[in-house]
């Protein structure tokens, strides 16, 4: 499997042989050929299979141009005329088809230059990238606040996809600000690193709530936390009552069950970026099996997603923007840790779901977690460690002021300027992360502002416009700088124009494709791209950004048009982490993979669906296509394969054994399982259904357009498309039988209809299917067979027949057969991708023109092995990627071009969605603080005084003994303050308090008591307080005591005394869930036993 | 997530007019601030036309199920349908039509940003767009009001419907909040000036760009140079509408009572989100902010169900939803008929096209398409009636709403001449 690039890189001598054929040859014998063997049956009125070849003097657009380059193609393949009609002879071809293609190539042409032409400007992902490398930002975000580019054959990357509006402008002038508010710095230091440890559940957070209702448990050590137990036949009563008492803080681990759903969103709340950079994360995973209060090992390994969220608007409900990080391993009953650096930005905080779970819901359930067995993924922690900033200021100031100092601000009055504008940094949604303290105004200095602006941007320009700028533009540059200036601007907000300038100019915004000088440039056609717009071309295709710093050395110093140098140069940049934009933006456009959520599958049909389930399809094509050109495998392997590229996920979805985790890896086939290639791929399956039934032709569509380059014709207005009925026994395919009976429809559903017909094997999700899945009619399938926590609500219908005819007449019977079919089609596999990828790298569609050169690579590959990866050579090393320019020679490629991992020193277990960031080694902080440690004050030390003031409060908060111990601990926080008796049995306690201390000080004795509250609530973290003793004796008191069921939860029970404590007379409480009661002492004149009891209805607790 | 949170942000709403110019000109003093654009048109031209003429254009784009939408029967004596009956109360104030499509638009979903433009294969690959009726009407008569025209989408992704000369798509606004505090919500002075400053910046921002153009120029093949050309009217346009943005900047915008609309943005509400647009279109029209409004209503949600197969509780369940948006259109209209004006009512001077892109979700057809055009001054209460083999052009239409709005034009994109059965009255 493992071939080794073909030596023989050659690049064949002048192209386009047909272009040289005179122009001037007559006329008038293509007409004659035409009369006679064409339009009998494809003349303006019979048009025979739709074709109508009267049009030949007067092919005007596009369309027609196709169907005669299709002509072309069944003359030349003597497809045409048919075999009942006389065939032209041999020496009629000869001098027909030359002066047909002459013509057609002729026609192209013209229809090009009066097109709209070929200058592109950048696609919004180039920009972001562009932004993101030049200024080392690698994580901001621009391209989806950019109005999104268009299509034009297949990619955004084609220039007529790239149209611009004054909207589009106006967006990249707020870009611009955007991406110099990141870059510049403004502070004297960086942000301080900090390495916090938060929980999945945390104050005011919904994972909390459902923790609380059963839908997740808290542990510790592989067992329940005794101090939480898991909600049964009660569900745990009021957050904030555990808020208070800090069960959320004591870094307990947090086992769910629930998976995300449209009213679950579970985020690590308590870190929300404020500062825009590289942190670190960690996280400890594993999972066990619940069984109804138990702990056990787990099923298999789970996995879990981690996700980057940006919280937007009012931060309100889910659903936000989000980026899914990746799926990490949870082992069973074994933590594993994962670390790995990632951008965030302002705004942005770390989601987590259940992703290998079904969905549950507990919340609903009699007996909540009590009665329920099942899986569970537990979180034991997230750590978040950074800003990790390498440099200070930061790269990306570096870029635009180099080193120029940074000063705090100074009014000048001799020299009066406008400071600049600073955002202020402040804490974030429900973030515990503060800012840094600000350090003043600090700006970029300069003591010769105009020679300084000069010199900065005679380094800066270039890079941005990614060629040589003369001098007279740079100065216009400049000049805008010293107006600013001028005008009162300081020298950065005067820098900032010209560089907000210069992002919003077409130098920046378009790929200006110069011609190379050193040829003669007069004729555009034979002259190649000049080297640094080659480099562009190169790294804008490989890595979907601009050109690093030895490709544009090579462009510089010549060597990269030597094509040993170029070939190297591919390799180096294949082999690059960023290479995975090419694959993420060229599958996700060529195969669709973009459009992969566009549609819901049916729940009731393929309850089994789930986002990790999507996001594995699209890792499996993207890592199978990577596979293919890393180990340069035939092209056959592109859709027929003996081998496949799954995940646990898949390997369940797609029958084969049980896999352990969400890493990818190659399986071999068995006998029985029909995949291998593309084509069966869930990712493809999915995105040509949908998303309720199948259907034969867009599945055979997408074949032939993508796969084997043959775009179909859109079918006569006149035909009815067919009407999906999943209504009983009817298939689509009894009804496509209608298209084959109809001559007119035939034509083109004979080729299209075969390949979607093997796929009927695979239903909208991609599984495997022998009957069809219905919702009316059918056998009901046996419960459990998807997964023992999905139940099955749908039927099975009528059996499946994935048996046709390929269009020569060979029948097949499986996906297998059609799989072993297309296989054979080297060519056609070949034409197609090298076709695709001159469209993706150069912006400009393939058409008759580039046919035979096409054809030459093709061969070309095919001589050298078939090699996928020599495909790329080969297209790359062609004049049609070079446009035009001279044929070069290629020598050998080098031979010890191996593909290596990049070494990342963080690590993880499961698959990335999209590359991560090379760690940030000699960056560490000490881990700060937990935050129950945070939030709580000080110990306060004690203060001798003279002036003592002594009182005894009733103390609110004492539900239980235990507390006492709290009371003692808030007292000592308390500066200038003295606990010296506590009565348990009154809820009384006696203190004294410091007037001369500066917490007391100016305290009148009347509110001592709203005072001592004040100070004991906030020291208690809100769980005691304070009033006055009551005045009714205590003989007077009534006692009543309610029996309430429920958990044996401190908070709880904390809970239930709020209740109790706040009903107007209630003078005194207690409540012990343990022992299951509450006890009051009332004012009986102001309130009874059944007032109480209502009150506890009221919150859901059932008290008699 | 932040249950506790969202509920206090719940009761902050809206924390006061300046809102919007502190979004504009949050972060650096220099940052440009942009208002709104897209639309801004010269403030020295109002109140020329003192009885406006005005329209709005609806697309949902996941069909509307035709065997309970189009109605039996010809002319005015029709036989209502499930969905007209929720505009019973407005039969004399709407003309529906059977039998029309967009000649040449094709291709299924791809349709959908070609309601407005009628351009022929959407599908086909280097397909380029026109201009969108709207913009063609904007073009000419919006200069009369402080926005040209409003393009807006209850979406959450990028859909539009309205394109510029050039075929670009002009990205619609989302958000009920935003578009309340750009049509209403007033800067303080200060703000106001610092915009004005923005503004200048801006402009000599785009003459500099435009002068480099010209250098870049002599660079580039001649084709190549027709691209630039775009570069170059977008420019131009920006710029125009930073020097009417300006000049209106300076101007007070309309007080209104209403208080301003908290989002929605669960994707499954859709009606409830048009209810919400169109309520602010309504006001939009009334204050005279604007004459001539796109709604694109992304219904993407309910695509699968929209694939019913036949199913009738599948064809229940999106009869119910489909359902809720003819009565919000009902609601809609007779809001404008509750507004009084010079002619008796808004509705009487506003055209309301209300349409879908597919004559069946089912199978993806683009032929029969649901519409129905109502109000704007047309002699209506009619189902007029064309042949569903061969359909008769929907852009006739648009030439007859064309020269309702006073526009001499006898052609539109495919349309050639005026619709067929549609008398203007008055």
């Amino acid at each position: 499997m493992n071939q080794r690039l073909s030596p023989a890189l050659r690049i064949a001598p002048l192209l386009f042989c047909i272009v040289i054929l005179s122009p001037s040859r007559g006329l008038a014998q293509p007409h004659e050929f035409i009369k006679t063997h064409c339009l009998a049956c494809h003349d303006s009125a019979t048009r025979e299979a739709g074709v109508d070849l009267s049009s030949f003097d007067s092919i005007d657009s596009a369309e027609e141009l196709l169907v005669w380059a299709r002509a072309y193609e069944q003359i030349a393949l003597k497809k045409m005329p048919p075999a009942e009609e006389p065939a032209p002879s041999d020496e009629q071809l000869a001098e027909f088809l030359p002066a047909l293609a002459q013509k057609l190539i002729d026609l192209e042409r013209q229809q090009r230059e009066s097109g709209a032409g070929y200058l592109r400007r950048m696609t919004r992902y180039e920009y972001e990238n562009t932004i993101r490398e030049f200024f080392d930002l690698p994580g901001i975000a621009l391209a989806n606040q950019l109005p999104a580019d268009g299509s034009a054959h297949g990619f955004d990357k084609h220039a007529q996809a790239l149209d611009l509006s004054h909207v589009t402008l106006a967006k990249y002038i707020e870009a611009a600000d955007q991406v110099l508010e990141m870059a510049i710095a403004t502070q004297p230091t960086a942000p301080t690193i900090r390495r916090r440890r938060i929980s999945l559940v945390n104050r005011g957070g919904f994972v909390a709530h459902v923790v609380g209702n059963g839908d997740g448990v808290l542990l510790r050590n592989f067992d329940v936390d005794p101090l939480f137990p898991p909600a049964a036949e009660q569900s745990h009563l009021d957050e904030g009552a555990h808020e208070r008492l800090g069960i959320y803080e004591r870094e307990s681990t947090v086992g769910l069950f629930r998976h995300e759903d449209e009213s679950f969103n579970p985020y690590f709340i308590e870190h929300v970026t404020i500062y825009p950079g590289k942190y670190r994360i960690r996280t400890s995973l594993w999972s066990f099996q619940w069984d109804r209060g138990t702990v056990l090992p787990g099923r298999r390994t789970e996995v879990a997603r981690l996700s980057i969220v940006q919280l937007t608007g009012d931060g309100r409900g889910g659903q936000h923007p989000s980026n899914v990080l990746g799926y990490f391993d949870a082992p069973s009953m074994s933590p594993l840790e994962h670390e790995m650096v990632v951008w965030l930005n302002r705004n942005e905080l770390i989601g987590f779901n259940t992703a290998s779970l079904a969905p549950t819901a507990n919340y609903a359930r009699q007996g909540r977690a009590m009665a329920f067995t099942g899986p569970g993924i537990a979180c034991d922690w997230l750590e978040v460690e950074g800003p990790l900033h390498e440099v200070w200021p930061p790269a990306s100031h570096q870029f635009l002021f180099g080193d120029l100092p940074l000063k705090q601000w100074i009014d000048d009055p001799a020299n009066p300027q406008r400071p600049p504008a600073r955002p202020r940094y402040r804490q974030l949604g429900a973030g515990m992360n503060r800012p840094d303290p600000d350090q003043g105004l600090w700006t970029v200095h300069s003591q010769e502002p105009q020679a300084d602006a000069r010199r900065l941007l005679t380094r800066v320009l270039p890079v941005l416009f990614r060629r040589d700028v003369p001098a007279e533009q740079l100065e216009a540059y400049a000049a805008i700088f010293d107006a600013r200036y001028e005008s009162g601007d300081c020298f950065e907000t005067a820098m900032r124009s010209v560089y907000r300038t210069a992002l919003c100019s077409p130098d920046f915004l378009y790929h200006l494709e110069t011609n190379s000088t050193e040829v003669d440039s007069t004729d555009v056609a034979s002259t190649g791209l000049d080297p640094a717009a080659l480099a562009c071309r190169l790294s804008y295709l490989l890595w979907n950004s601009p050109p690093d710093e030895q490709l544009l050395a090579l462009a510089h110093d010549g060597s990269l048009t030597q094509p040993e140098m170029f070939h190297q140069e591919i390799e180096r940049l294949w082999s690059d982490p960023r290479s995975e934009r090419f694959i993420e933006d060229f599958v996700g456009q060529w195969l669709k993979l973009r459009s992969i959520a566009s549609t819901d599958p049916d729940r009731t049909l393929y309850p089994e669906f789930s986002p990790y389930l999507q996001d594995a399809m699209v890792a499996e094509t993207r890592g199978y296509f990577r596979e293919l050109l890393d180990r340069n495998t035939h092209v056959s392997q592109l859709v027929d394969a003996d081998w496949v590229w799954i995940n646990d996920v898949l390997a369940r979805h797609y029958g084969f054994e049980a896999m352990e985790g969400g890493a990818f890896r190659q399986v071999s086939l068995t006998e029985s399982i029909q995949r291998g290639g593309l084509l069966t791929q869930g990712s493809i399956l999915k995105i040509t259904a949908n998303g309720t039934t199948t259907s034969p032709v867009p599945r055979g569509a997408f074949i032939l357009e993508r796969i084997l380059g043959d775009a179909a014709l859109p079918p006569p207005e006149s035909v009815p498309a067919i009407e999906p009925d999943v209504r009983g026994a009817t298939t689509i395919r009894e009804q496509l039988e209608r298209h084959r009976a109809d001559a007119k429809c035939a034509s083109c559903h004979r080729k299209l209809d075969p390949p979607g017909f093997a796929l009927e094997a695979f239903d909208v999700i991609g599984g495997y299917r022998d009957r069809y899945r219905s919702i009316g009619e059918g056998d009901s399938p046996q419960q459990g067979s998807i997964d023992p926590f999905i139940p099955i609500h749908f039927k099975l219908g009528p059996a499946v027949d994935s048996s046709g005819e390929w269009r020569d007449g060979t029948p097949f019977h499986s996906p297998r057969d059609l799989a072993r079919m297309l296989g054979r089609e080297h060519e056609r596999l070949l034409r197609n991708l090298a076709s695709q990828w001159i469209v993706y790298a150069t912006g400009r569609e393939t058409g008759f023109t580039e046919r035979s050169e096409i054809d030459r690579i093709v061969q070309q590959t095919l001589g050298q092995g078939g090699g996928l990866r020599t495909l790329l050579h080969e297209v790359l090393g062609s004049p049609l990627f070079h446009q035009g320019t001279e044929p070069i020679t290629l020598r050998e490629l080098p031979r010890d071009v191996s593909h290596e991992a990049t070494e990342l020193s963080t690590t993880w277990r499961g698959f990335l969605m999209h590359p991560t960031l090379p760690d940030v080694p000699e960056l560490r902080a000490e881990r700060t603080d937990t935050i129950a440690q945070d939030r709580k004050p000080a110990i306060a030390e004690s203060v001798p005084s003279e002036q003592w003031q002594e009182v005894t409060v009733s103390v609110v908060g004492l539900f239980e003994p235990d507390r006492v111990m709290a009371l003692v601990d808030a007292c000592h926080r308390i500066p200038g303050f003295e606990l010296l008796r506590v009565n348990y049995e009154e809820a009384s306690m006696q203190v004294r308090w410091a007037a001369d201390h500066e917490v007391w000080r100016g305290t009148k004795l009347e509110e001592q008591v709203q005072r001592i509250d004040e100070r004991v609530r906030h020291a208690s973290g809100n769980t005691l307080g304070a009033r006055d003793i009551p005045s009714m004796p205590r003989e007077q008191w009534q006692r009543e005591e309610l029996k309430i069921e429920g958990l044996d939860c401190a908070a709880c029970s904390l809970a239930a005394y709020d209740i109790v404590i706040r009903v107007d007379g209630v003078l005194q409480a207690e409540a012990d869930f343990g022992q299951s009661r509450a006890v009051a002492w009332i004012d009986p004149t102001k309130t009874d036993r059944s007032q109480l009891i209502e009150a506890l209805k009221q919150r859901g607790v059932v008290a008699e | 997530m932040q249950r506790r949170r969202s509920e206090g942000a719940n009761s902050l709403r809206f924390r006061g007019r300046c809102l919007s110019r502190r979004t504009l000109l949050q972060g650096a003093g220099c940052a440009l601030a942009l208002p709104w654009l897209e639309a801004m048109t010269p403030a020295l031209a109002s109140d020329q036309s003192p009885q406006p003429r005005r329209m709005i254009a609806i697309e949902t784009n996941m069909g509307i199920v035709p065997q309970y939408f189009f109605p039996t029967g010809e002319g005015t004596g029709y036989q209502t349908s499930d969905y007209l009956s929720r505009l019973e109360a407005h039969r004399d104030q709407f003309t529906v039509f059977s039998g029309v499509s967009l000649p040449g638009v094709t291709g299924g979903h791809a349709a959908e940003r070609c309601f407005l433009t009628g351009t022929p294969h959407p599908e086909r690959g280097g397909f380029r767009n026109g201009v969108s009726l709207d913009q063609f009407a904007a073009e000419r008569i919006g200069d009369q009001t402080r926005f040209s025209s409003l393009t807006l989408a209850v979406t959450n992704e990028n859909p539009t419907l309205s394109f510029t000369r050039s075929g670009a798509p002009i990205p619609a606004e989302k958000s009920p909040r935003k578009l309340f505090e750009k049509l209403f919500v007033q800067g303080t002075p200060e703000q106001i000036e610092a915009a004005i400053d923005g503004l200048r910046q801006g402009r000599s921002m785009l003459d500099f760009v435009q002068d480099q153009i010209s250098r870049l120029e002599r660079t580039l093949s001649s084709p190549d140079r027709a691209r630039l050309d775009q570069y170059l009217s977008a420019v131009r346009d920006l710029e125009r509408r930073l020097e009417s943005a300006e000049q209106w900047e300076r101007k007070p915008k309309p007080q209104i009572d209403a208080p301003p609309p908290d989002d929605i943005t669960d994707p499954q509400a859709f009606a409830q989100r048009t209810a919400q647009m169109l309520e602010l279109v309504r006001l939009a029209f009334e204050t005279d902010s604007t004459r001539i409004v796109s709604l694109f209503v992304d219904t993407t949600v309910i695509h699968n169900i929209t694939h019913h197969g036949n199913r009738p509780e599948v064809l229940g369940e999106l009869k119910a939803l489909e359902t809720s948006q003819f009565d919000v259109l009902a609601q809609f209209l007779t809001s404008l008929r509750q507004t009084p004006e010079t002619a008796p009512n808004l509705l009487d001077r506003t055209m309301v096209l209300y349409g879908t892109c597919m004559g069946s979700a089912n199978s993806h057809s683009n032929t029969n398409l649901p519409c129905l055009l109502a109000g704007g001054g047309f002699q209506h209460g009619q189902h007029l009636v064309f042949d569903s083999e061969n359909n008769y052009p929907l852009s006739n239409l648009f030439v007859s709403m064309l020269q309702r709005l006073g526009i001499e034009v006898d052609e539109f994109s495919t349309g050639r001449g005026t619709f067929r059965g549609l008398e203007m009255l008055g």
